[in-house]
C-alpha cells in the first residue's frame, strides 16, 4: 500500500527529502513507515496521520499522508 | 535586598516631579515583579473609565526578581497600562536587553503618569533619573531615534522608543527596543505617545544581589542542562526559529489565512521556517544571556534586520493572502521602524481586505496585494487617508462600516496564528485572556493540543480544557512577572522556577507558590477588567469561529464549543457564572484589596 510521507525541519536533511512515497505491506504501522525512512522509532517526533495526531503503533491505510516533525515549538 | 533592587520611582510628566516610592516588600513577594507589579499598581491607582490616552493613565515599566541574573532567559522586560485598543488591562513583554539594563540602572519599576508639555525622553541611569528634551526626535522612526539617543547617552545604553505610530496614537502602536525588539501588543506605544514621551533610555552597571550564590550556581547549571537536553530548546527553536510552526499548523488544519476565511494556506511552505532558513537567514540571534537563541537575523535585497517571527510572518503574510517572503520581511522591518504591532496591523489590514472583497466597503486593498500592504502600513502610522480609520484597529473599523463580525478579535485585540476550531482549548484561551485576543496571556494551549509538551491532549475535545487553560494562564502570569521568556517553559517547569526564585531572593517559593502567585496576578487583572465593565459577555470569539464550520482539511466541519468550556473554566477558577471572581476566591489568593473594589 502507498503512504505519502512529508518531512519537516531537521528531518529533511536527515532523510534527504521533503516528501517520500512509501510502498508498505498491508497492515504496516506508523513505526514501520519511520523505519523505512531510516528514522529511529525511539526518537522524539510529532506525528500527524492525515493531519491528526498519530501514535507509533497505529496501523496505516492505503493513501494515508503521514507528516513527521521533530519536536518543535514557537509562538 | 536580594533579587529585587528595592527601588520604585514615580515620574509625573505633567509637573516634572520625580520621586522615590516606598518599596513595599510584601507587594513584591505577592506579585513578583513585571506584569504582576504592573497589575497591582493599575488596580490601586486607576479610576474605572479612565481614557487610556489621557494623562491619568499609568505606564509602568517593571522587571522582576530574576531579571539580569544567571537564570535562563532572564533578559526580558515588561510594561503595563490600560490599553487604548481594548480598554482592558494590558501588559507587553520584550526581549533584547532593555530589561536587564533597566535593572542595572538600579530600578525594579518606573511608574509614569501625566503628560509632558512638549516631547521628552527619560534617562534612567544609576546616576539618576532625568526628563530630557526630545523635540528634535519627534517624527523620527525608531532606528533614527535609537541611533541619536545612543550617540547622546553612550553606546552602553539601551533605548526603548516609539515611532510615528506611537506619536500619532495608533491604537496598536508598539514600543521598540534595540531597534528590533518590541513591547508589541495592546497599544502601549500609543499610551507613551499620549504622554509626549518619545523614549526611555536605560543605562547602568549595578549588579543584582543573589541571596544564595552557591545554590543559584547549582540551580542555574541544572536548568541550563535541561534547556540543552530538551529537543525543543536545544534544537527545534534555535535551528529554524519560531516560524518552524508554519508547516505543522498548516498540516493540522489550524493555520488561518485570508482573515480566517480558510484554516489552511496553499502557499504555507513558501513562508515556513525552513524557507526562511534557506532564503533570508543571516544567522541566529537571541536576547541577553539566552542560550536558546531563537531569533533570526535576516537579509533581503537592500535591507537587513530581525524576523519575521511566526506570528508576524503569519499576520502580515498568509492572513493577508500574501506568500512573498521578501515582502513579509520588508513589512516586518517597516512595522519595527514605524513602531506598530505586527499582529494587530496584519489583522486590521486583513479585515479591510475582506471588507473590500465582499463588497461591504471599498478599503482599496485586496488579499494578496503585498506592495499595497507596505503602503498601508505607512498610511496607518501617519494616519493618512484610510490609514486614519485603520489606525483604530479592526473592530472599530469593521463596526463603523456595519460588519463587526469580520474583525477577528477578542475584546478588540486581533487574534494569533492558530485557528481554534481545530484546537478547542486554544479557543477558550483566546476568549478568556485579560488583554484581549492573545495566544500567550490566554494560555498557550497549542503546546498541549498540537506540540505534545508536556504531553499531547485531544485537540478536538472540549472536555477538561477549563483546568488546562487556567493552569497555563497562571503559570504564564508568573513567568511574565519573574520576568522570563515563555519559551524556556517548554523545558522548565514551576519546580525549577521556584528553586531559582528561592535562590535569588532568599524567600522560599515552592512550585505551588509560583502557581499561586500567577493565579493571584491573573485574578487581580480580571478584577480590573470587571471594574471596567467586562464580564462573560466579553469572553467570546468572533462569530466565524463559533458558527462557521472550518472549511478545510483535518479540522473541516468544526466550530469552537465555547459555552461548555467557559462554564467549566469559571468553576475551576472559582468565578461565578458571569465570570466574576467570588469573594472566597479573592480571599484564598490574599487579594483583600479587591474585596471592596
Ligand atoms: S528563547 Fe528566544 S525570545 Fe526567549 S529569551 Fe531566548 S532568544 Fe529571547
Amino acid at each position: 500500500m502507498k503512504v505519502q510521507c512529508r518531512l519537516f525541519a531537521s528531518l529533511r536533511e536527515k532523510v534527504g527529502a521533503k516528501e517520500k512515497l512509501l510502498d508498505l505491506p498491508r497492515g504496516a504501522r506508523v513505526s514501520d513507515a519511520l523505519a523505512s525512512l531510516g528514522l529511529p522509532s525511539e526518537g522524539s517526533y510529532i506525528l500527524l496521520r492525515n493531519g491528526v495526531h498519530a501514535e507509533l503503533h497505529e496501523p496505516l491505510s492505503e493513501g494515508d499522508v503521514l507528516s513527521v516533525f521533530p519536536l518543535i515549538a514557537g509562538g | 535586598m536580594a533579587g529585587w533592587m528595592g527601588r520604585v520611582v514615580r515620574v509625573d510628566l505633567s509637573s516634572g516631579e520625580i520621586r522615590d516610592e516606598p518599596f513595599d516588600q510584601d507587594v513584591w513577594r505577592r506579585f513578583l515583579g513585571g506584569r504582576g507589579f504592573g497589575a497591582k499598581v493599575l488596580w490601586d491607582e486607576l479610576r474605572p473609565g479612565v481614557d487610556p490616552l489621557s494623562p491619568e493613565n499609568r505606564l509602568i515599566f517593571a522587571v522582576g526578581p530574576l531579571t539580569g541574573t544567571t537564570a535562563a532567559t532572564s533578559g526580558r522586560g515588561s510594561v503595563s497600562t490600560k490599553s487604548p485598543l481594548t480598554g482592558t488591562i494590558t501588559d507587553a513583554n520584550t526581549g533584547g536587553k532593555f530589561g536587564v539594563i533597566f535593572k542595572k540602572a538600579g530600578l525594579d519599576a518606573l511608574i509614569i503618569q501625566g503628560k509632558a508639555p512638549k516631547p521628552v525622553y527619560l534617562l534612567v541611569s544609576d546616576e539618576g533619573i532625568q526628563i530630557k528634551d526630545a523635540s528634535d526626535l519627534w517624527g523620527k522612526n525608531t532606528d533614527e531615534t535609537t541611533d541619536l539617543l545612543l550617540e547622546r547617552e553612550g553606546s552602553r545604553a539601551s533605548v526603548a522608543c516609539i515611532g510615528p505610530a506611537g506619536e500619532n496614537l495608533v491604537r496598536y502602536a508598539a514600543i521598540i527596543n534595540e531597534k528590533h525588539r518590541a513591547f508589541a501588543r495592546g497599544g502601549v506605544g500609543a499610551v507613551m505617545g499620549s504622554k509626549n514621551l518619545k523614549a526611555v533610555v536605560a543605562r547602568g552597571l549595578r549588579t543584582v544581589e543573589i541571596a544564595d550564590k552557591e545554590r543559584m550556581k547549582f540551580v542555574t547549571y541544572e536548568a541550563n542542562k535541561w534547556l540543552r537536553a530538551h529537543p525543543i530548546t536545544s534544537k527545534g527553536l534555535p535551528e529554524f526559529g519560531t516560524s518552524v510552526l508554519v508547516n505543522i499548523m498548516n498540516e493540522a488544519g489550524i493555520f488561518p489565512s485570508y482573515n480566517f476565511r480558510q484554516n489552511m494556506f496553499e502557499f504555507a511552505e513558501e513562508v515556513s521556517g525552513e524557507a526562511i532558513t534557506e532564503k533570508i537567514l543571516v544567522r541566529k540571534d537571541g536576547c541577553w544571556g539566552c542560550i536558546i537563541q531563537c531569533a533570526r537575523r535576516t537579509r533581503i535585497p537592500g535591507d537587513e534586520g530581525e524576523g519575521p517571527e511566526y506570528e508576524t510572518n503569519w499576520a502580515l503574510g498568509p492572513n493577508c493572502g500574501i506568500h512573498d517572503l521578501e515582502i513579509i520581511t520588508r513589512a516586518n522591518y517597516l512595522c519595527n521602524r514605524l513602531g506598530i504591532d505586527t499582529m494587530s496591523a496584519g489583522g486590521t489590514i486583513s479585515c479591510a481586505m475582506e471588507m473590500t472583497e465582499l463588497g461591504y466597503y471599498d478599503a482599496g486593498i485586496r488579499f494578496g496585494e503585498g506592495d499595497k500592504l507596505l503602503e498601508y502600513l505607512k498610511k496607518i502610522a501617519y494616519r493618512e487617508g484610510i490609514g486614519d480609520e485603520l489606525a483604530e484597529g479592526s473592530l472599530r473599523f469593521a463596526t463603523k462600516h456595519g460588519h463587526p463580525e469580520l474583525s477577528m478579535t477578542v475584546k478588540g485585540q486581533e487574534l494569533a496564528a492558530y485557528d481554534p476550531r481545530g484546537a478547542q482549548g486554544q479557543g477558550l484561551a483566546y476568549a478568556t485572556t485579560n488583554r484581549g485576543g492573545c495566544h500567550l496571556r490566554g494560555g498557550y494551549l497549542i503546546g498541549r493540543e498540537l506540540l505534545g509538551v508536556p504531553r499531547m491532549i485531544d485537540r478536538f475535545s472540549a472536555v477538561g480544557k477549563g483546568s488546562h487553560t487556567a493552569i497555563l494562564q497562571n503559570l504564564g502570569a508568573a513567568l511574565d512577572s519573574l520576568v522570563v521568556c515563555r519559551f524556556a517553559s517548554f523545558a522548565l517547569n514551576e519546580i525549577v522556577w521556584g528553586r531559582l526564585l528561592t535562590a535569588v531572593t532568599g524567600v522560599k517559593y515552592d512550585p505551588e507558590d509560583v502557581l499561586e502567585a500567577g493565579d493571584r496576578i491573573f485574578n487581580i487583572e480580571r478584577m480590573f477588567n470587571v471594574r471596567e465593565g467586562f464580564s462573560r459577555k466579553d469572553d467570546t470569539l468572533p462569530r466565524r469561529l463559533l458558527e462557521e464550520p472550518a472549511p478545510m482539511g483535518p479540522t473541516k466541519g468544526r466550530v469552537v464549543e465555547l459555552d461548555r468550556m467557559l462554564d467549566e473554566f469559571y468553576e475551576f477558577r472559582g468565578w461565578d457564572s458571569n465570570g466574576v471572581p467570588k469573594p472566597e476566591t479573592l480571599r484564598r489568593l490574599g487579594l483583600e484589596e479587591c474585596l471592596n473594589g
